[in-house]
């Protein structure tokens, strides 16, 4: 059978033998996913590829210890919540929402100009998140987890779950409160 | 229904998470209060701004590098697994010399003390070079 028409948990017992093709294809199958969820977490490109490889170390190194209790994917995505809220970037942060504006954005045609301005407010908006509301968040509204799986996730009851989101919804509208009455939003 | 309890319900309220029954409450209410029918519709607009927002590509070699990194990983694992199974052995093989030297000594020792030491013995502890016959031999 190919690679590609294998489960997760095939690919994963045939990884923890040493079968690193079956790796591969893990990798090949979920790392956009992964890299998308880290990128929403950490709001930069070169973090969130980063991150993602060493998530991809980390599991390689703990497949061992992957009981298959919980999917493989939402065990990788965990070890990927660990990093990125424990990831603290190098890279300089802009602080104020007037500086969202791309350097000579404003020479782009009109939808692309405003199109880049709302996913700078977006990840401007995320990263102002404490990172528990944050993680709820980002899984709630990007990956489609239900309370339950978010609990599940993030190891917590989905009576916090309800607390974070309430919690980051109400941040969330005080940091895009100036963008809203520059009419951005 | 309150008005507190309704803005509390409202991010469940847009993530999708209200039974029927209690979405037409909420439904009901929101129609009648100015107050929270705005507060459901910036949670609205916030979410669409959110889900409007893409993430750029991931890097085309992203899957090549990541793999090389494992791959160097298993062979330093491997690596440093047959240096330690050579270490055992290069150990054993020490402990081993060490055993047959105190053996043979101890076996010699014995015989020596048995017959309380012959001239035949001694003879042969005096064909062994001193340290100065051997420096001597050596320029
Ligand atoms: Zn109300």
């Amino acid at each position: 059978m190919t690679d590609d028409l294998r489960t997760d948990s095939e690919l994963v017992s045939s990884a923890r033998q040493g079968d690193l093709r079956a790796f591969e294809e893990l990798v090949r199958r979920h790392s956009a996913g992964l890299f998308a969820f880290i990128y929403r977490m950490v709001g930069n490109r070169d973090d969130a590829e980063e991150l993602a490889q060493e998530a991809w170390v980390r599991a390689w190194q703990g497949l061992k210890g992957f009981k298959g209790k919980s999917g493989f994917k939402t065990w990788l995505f965990r070890i990927g919540i660990n990093l990125a809220i424990n990831f603290r970037s190098r890279r300089k942060v802009h602080e104020e929402l007037s500086e969202i504006m791309p350097a000579g954005a404003e020479n782009e045609p009109g939808t692309i100009y405003q199109q880049r301005v709302r996913e700078e407010l977006v990840k401007k908006a995320l990263q102002g998140l404490p990172p528990a509301q944050r993680t709820a968040l980002v899984l709630s509204v990007y990956e489609g987890l239900s309370y339950q799986e978010i609990a599940r996730v993030m190891g917590k009851s989905v009576r916090a779950v309800d607390s974070l989101l309430v919690r980051a919804r109400w941040g969330l509208r005080q940091i895009l409160e100036p963008a809203r009455k520059k009419g951005l939003i | 229904m309150k008005c507190h309890k309704v803005k509390r319900l409202l991010s469940r309220m847009v993530a999708g998470e209200v039974s029927a029954e209690l979405q037409r409450a909420i439904t009901d209410h929101i129609n009648l209060c100015a107050n929270c029918r705005t507060d459901y519709e910036e949670l609205k607009q916030e979410q669409e701004l959110l889900l409007s927002a893409d993430v750029p590509g991931l890097s085309p070699y992203f899957v090549t590098r990541t793999i090389a990194r494992v791959q160097e990983l298993a062979r330093k694992k491997r690596e440093a697994g047959s240096w330690l199974r050579l270490h055992w052995l290069w150990r054993f093989a020490a402990g081993l010399v060490v055993a047959i030297g105190l053996a043979v000594g101890i076996v010699i020792g014995t015989g020596l003390g048995s017959n309380g030491g012959t001239s035949a013995d001694l003879a042969v502890l005096n064909t062994i070079p001193s340290i100065e016959e051997l420096f001597a031999g050596g320029e």
